[in-house]
């Protein structure tokens, strides 16, 4: 269960996200601008901040740098309109960690803030990866499956290294994109499945059990269950 | 004009400034001309007075008074310039051509200048002036020797008036000048104002400031001003064009959207049929998201200045080829990344040129049969897409450049018609061309080469 503070203005946007993210077991509290917003995450005790950009009494740019410049690190993921490169980069500088564009699926935003709220600690680059008898050595960039070397592409590890970063949740295609590719445009979902396909036929094709799963209209899952 | 917007010109406010400076220095440099011009007139009567008295004084000492006056009278007689006045010690005119000690010229040892009056030929006499010294002779006899100095009076004035003349032309010229070149200025600047207030008033971005063709700097700053008008004016149509479609595009979609809605509602109300309109519904919303965003992306590349950022096109395009290579293998699609020499050196926005790419190899992969070919190849002009698909017949290489253009009208491939207008979009922004043409020209099928070709900087 994670604590998550909403703040956004739309009520109806932030009650139809506070459902989503209640129904999933999580304990979700909102705020309807900015001033509150601040009162409400200086209290403390999120594990992650879903902060709209434009709300009124005080911007979420200034909320969140004020609060970072407190010294609180509770991940934040922006919710916005404005969607150019330029506003992308405001908020990441302004102490963001994650952005996402209005309109978004639900299903996006769930993995955005389980992944953040999962990112808390940061991953070291030596750690090494095991997801049941999947084995990734990043800093040899070697992968082995039940101890047979797995020979994997550049993107391919990459792909399969952000996979394993969240191993256990979802992660969306656009988050593989971005993370993976660092794009930030839709070259077409199919792209990504079959991306996914090539990876799953090298990892997981001759392995018993499957680990690559797809969870249907919304990403894939790396785990071993 | 009136007077007073003439003293709210600069241009007239510095002529002014520049007439007080120009009257103070020219009046002190004809006082300074004046006096000099006196001093030197002065020299020539005082030597005349100084070298005659000093002979009468010395004809005196030699001779006497009564030498003195028969010399004096003898002298008088000459209807010269000289005058003379020798008074014994009771003050009596002994001698001389004055009729009378001048008052203001009693004092001996110094310089007098005295007014008498003076006949000429016949005619009423005349105030004349005359420059006088006065001598004290022994036995108490004084001596008065002057010189009619009436020309050099005549000529200081003359002088004088000369000068004020002069003075007062200038003045006048210089007054003229500043109210004429004021007046241009000023007009040339209103013209500037009138331009700029017409177009508050009525929104016309049309209009143009006018240039008189001079080259000077007013031409410059109406250039200048026509320039950004012009730019604006672009600007605007364009933001008025993108809107329109904008706003034109999506009615079509939504119609259909809303006529579906309505199709279901009026059926019968079962949670089966529901539940497929819904999912329906949510897809086609999806999409229309899509082309929104697409269409905003659009707007953006063809709008206003963006962060510019160099590009590593032939990393940029090779990443998209290994992105899309499986896709493409999945659909038994070779696709291929080539470099055939370095990539231009460009600067613009990565993500859209990617975006744009990315379009174009999707496009490649989408429209080529199985067991084709897509080909990605990055050279000194740019980045060029060629498959082994049907190609694009020459008339159609215009239209399909356009938003919402598909010319499969089946429509069996998915797609939204935004992806070459993007790309079009991309090209523009970044100063460069989307050309199309068959891949392998005289085969069959002749196959689509889509280049984005950079202007060579």
């Amino acid at each position: 269960m994670l604590n998550i503070l909403i703040i956004e203005d739309d009520g109806e946007t932030a009650a139809y996200t506070a459902r989503g993210l209640h129904e999933d077991g999580h304990r979700v509290e909102i705020a309807a601008n900015g001033p509150d917003g601040l009162e409400s995450a200086r209290g403390g005790g999120f594990d992650v901040l879903v902060v709209d950009r434009m709300l009124p009494g005080l911007d979420g740019l200034s909320l969140v740098r004020t609060l970072r410049a407190e010294g609180d690190l509770t991940p934040v993921l922006f919710l916005t309109a404005l969607s150019s490169v330029g506003d992308r980069v405001k908020g990441l500088n302004a102490g963001g960690d994650d952005y996402l564009v209005k309109p978004f699926a639900f299903a996006e935003l769930r993995a955005r803030v389980e992944a953040l709220a999962r990112r808390r600690a940061p991953i070291a680059a030596e750690t090494d990866f095991t997801v049941g008898d999947l084995e990734i050595r990043r800093l040899e960039r070697l992968v082995y499956r039940a101890g047979k070397p797995v020979p994997l592409k550049p993107k391919e590890f990459r792909l399969l290294e952000v996979l394993a970063e969240h191993a256990g949740r979802v992660v969306t295609r656009t988050m593989l994109l971005e993370q993976v590719w660092d794009y930030r445009f839709d070259p077409g979902t199919n792209v990504i499945d079959a991306q996914i396909s090539r990876l799953r036929a090298k990892i997981d094709k001759d392995f018993d059990p499957p680990l690559l799963h797809t969870v249907r209209g919304v990403g894939y899952r790396l785990a071993a269950d | 004009m009136r007077p007073t917007d003439l003293l709210r010109t600069s241009a007239f406010r510095l002529t002014l400034v520049y007439l007080a400076a120009l009257a103070v220095f020219a009046f002190a440099g004809f006082r300074y001309l004046y006096s000099e011009s006196l001093e030197a007139l002065q020299v020539e009567s005082r030597q005349i007075v100084a070298a005659e008295l000093e002979g009468l004084a010395e004809h005196y000492r030699a001779f006497g008074p009564l030498r003195l006056s028969a010399v004096i009278n003898r002298r008088s007689r000459h209807d010269g310039r000289s005058l003379y006045l020798l008074a014994d010690r009771r003050g009596r005119k002994a001698a001389g051509n004055l009729a009378a000690w001048p008052e203001t010229a009693r004092e001996p040892g110094r310089w007098h200048d005295f007014h008498y009056r003076r006949a000429h030929d016949g005619e009423p006499p005349h105030r004349h002036t005359a420059r006088a010294f006065v001598a004290e002779l022994p036995d108490g006899f004084r001596l008065l020797v002057a010189h009619d100095i009436d020309e050099e009076v005549a000529l200081s004035r003359r002088i004088v008036l000369f000068g004020a003349a002069a003075g007062g032309l200038i003045l006048l010229a210089g007054l003229a000048a500043g109210v004429l070149v004021s007046r241009d200025l000023r007009r040339r600047a209103e013209a500037v104002d009138e331009t700029g207030r017409r177009i508050m008033e009525d929104g016309d971005l049309s209009r143009r400031v006018p240039v008189t063709g001079r080259g000077d700097e007013f031409d410059d700053l109406a250039t200048s001003v026509n320039r950004m008008l012009a730019r604006i004016e672009l600007l605007m149509t364009e933001l008025r064009e993108v809107t329109d479609n904008i706003a034109h595009d999506l009615r079509r979609p939504l119609a259909r959207l809303h006529a579906r809605l309505e199709d279901v509602l009026r059926g019968p109300a079962e949670a089966g049929a529901y539940r497929d309109a819904l999912e329906r519904t949510v897809a086609e919303v999806r999409e229309l998201m899509d082309s929104f965003n697409t269409l905003l992306a659009i707007a953006r590349a063809d709008s206003g200045p963006a962060p510019t950022l160099p590009v590593d096109l032939a990393k940029l395009a090779e990443d998209l080829a290994e992105l899309h290579a499986p896709l493409a293998e999945e659909r038994g699609v070779a696709l291929a990344f080539m470099k055939e020499g370095p990539a231009p050196d460009i600067e613009g926005q990565p993500e859209l040129l990617a975006q744009a790419l990315s379009n174009l190899i999707d496009n490649a992969v989408k429209y080529t049969p199985e067991g084709g070919r897509v080909s990605v190849t990055v050279g000194p002009l740019g980045v060029a897409v060629a498959d082994s698909g049907p190609g694009i017949a020459p008339e159609d290489r215009e239209r399909v450049l356009e938003r919402f253009v598909r010319l499969d009208p089946s429509r069996h491939l998915p797609g939204n018609g935004l992806g070459l207008a993007l790309a079009t979009a991309a090209a523009r922004r970044h100063n460069a061309r989307l050309v199309l043409a068959d891949a392998a020209p005289g085969s069959d099928p002749p196959g689509l080469r889509v280049a984005l070709e950079f202007a060579s900087s």
